[in-house]
């Protein structure tokens, strides 16, 4: 007897992804620009060059990906959408990702201008605490099977995170900390040389592309894990 | 005095391409993988719908 013919439909083609390239080519000439183009700054040295990409991947994971997590859990408490819940689910995940470049980057250039690779002042505490519940949010929605239930519960933790950022912003007001204080986005126009501004600039642009071509790309995977989970109920 | 801290600088980079890079391929794989199964899943529905009855 001959085997079933396999017919493998478009489905299983993963689609070459233009956006993604495009910011990973992006975020590598701006290394490139950073790394060798731009001034070094007299007193730090070439560490405050960190800046470039520490700030941007900090802004884009506390005020875009986090921002959007809430948002988007709010709606869905509200219109009760899977697509809404996958939207959030997919910039916590990859508000995740930048947050660790956050973390990561940080104690290297405060090694250098600190002394210390960390210190536990209001401003790193408070995004390591904020990393910390996003972690526990994908360990939440691995533990619930229930979709409904699944998404609801992340939408209240994801509301409940994101009311962290705007403590982690005023934190460098409120407290005394050795974070320094924002150089660009602040109410006085930004402290910094022109050349570095472009540098900064074009890295936030760089990172904001990026963002966005793995939150469509977390999203598809969102859209097929929960496909994938509605073809194996059916055989059930 | 300019200090020379370059390579606290280029580890950072370097730290920051890894977990991106990273992050990409887990994605990639992941997406692979799940329409694989759902290829499978999907193709093998399909045989079952042309097998005569009592076949």
């Amino acid at each position: 007897m001959t085997p079933p013919v396999v017919v493998f439909s478009d489905v299983e083609r993963t689609p070459r992804d233009p956006l993604l390239i495009v910011a990973i080519i992006a975020v590598a000439l701006v290394f490139i620009r950073a790394l060798a183009f731009t001034p070094i700054e007299a007193l730090q040295g070439p560490a405050q060059k960190i800046l470039y990409v520490h700030a941007s991947s900090a802004f884009i994971a506390l005020y875009i990906a986090f921002v959007l997590m809430a948002i988007t859990s709010i709606l869905y408490l509200w219109l009760k959408d899977e697509k809404l819940d996958r939207v959030a689910s997919s910039a916590a995940e990859v508000g995740l990702v930048f947050t660790t470049v956050v973390l990561l980057t940080g104690p290297l250039w405060g090694k250098t201008i600190w002394g210390a690779w960390w210190t536990w002042d209001a401003r790193l505490t408070s995004t390591l605490f904020l990393w910390f519940i996003i972690v526990g949010y994908g360990l939440l929605r691995g533990a619930v099977e229930d979709r409904g239930r699944r998404a609801r519960y992340s939408a209240v933790l994801g509301i409940l995170a994101a009311l962290l950022v705007p403590f982690i912003h005023l934190s460098v007001y409120m407290f005394r900390t050795l974070h320094p204080m924002p150089i660009l986005l602040k109410p006085s126009s930004p402290s910094m040389p022109p050349e570095m501004q472009i540098t900064f600039f074009s890295a936030f642009g760089a990172f904001l592309l990026l963002f966005a071509a793995l939150l469509r790309v977390r999203y598809r995977v969102a859209t097929l894990r929960d496909r994938l989970a509605d073809l194996e109920q059916e055989r059930a | 005095m300019t200090p020379d801290n370059g390579g606290y600088a280029t580890a950072a980079y370097f730290i920051a391409s890894v977990v991106y890079l990273g992050y990409i391929v887990s994605l990639r794989v992941r997406e692979r993988n799940l329409r694989r199964r759902i290829a499978q899943l999907s193709s093998q529905a399909r045989a079952e719908s042309h097998t005569p009855a009592g076949a």
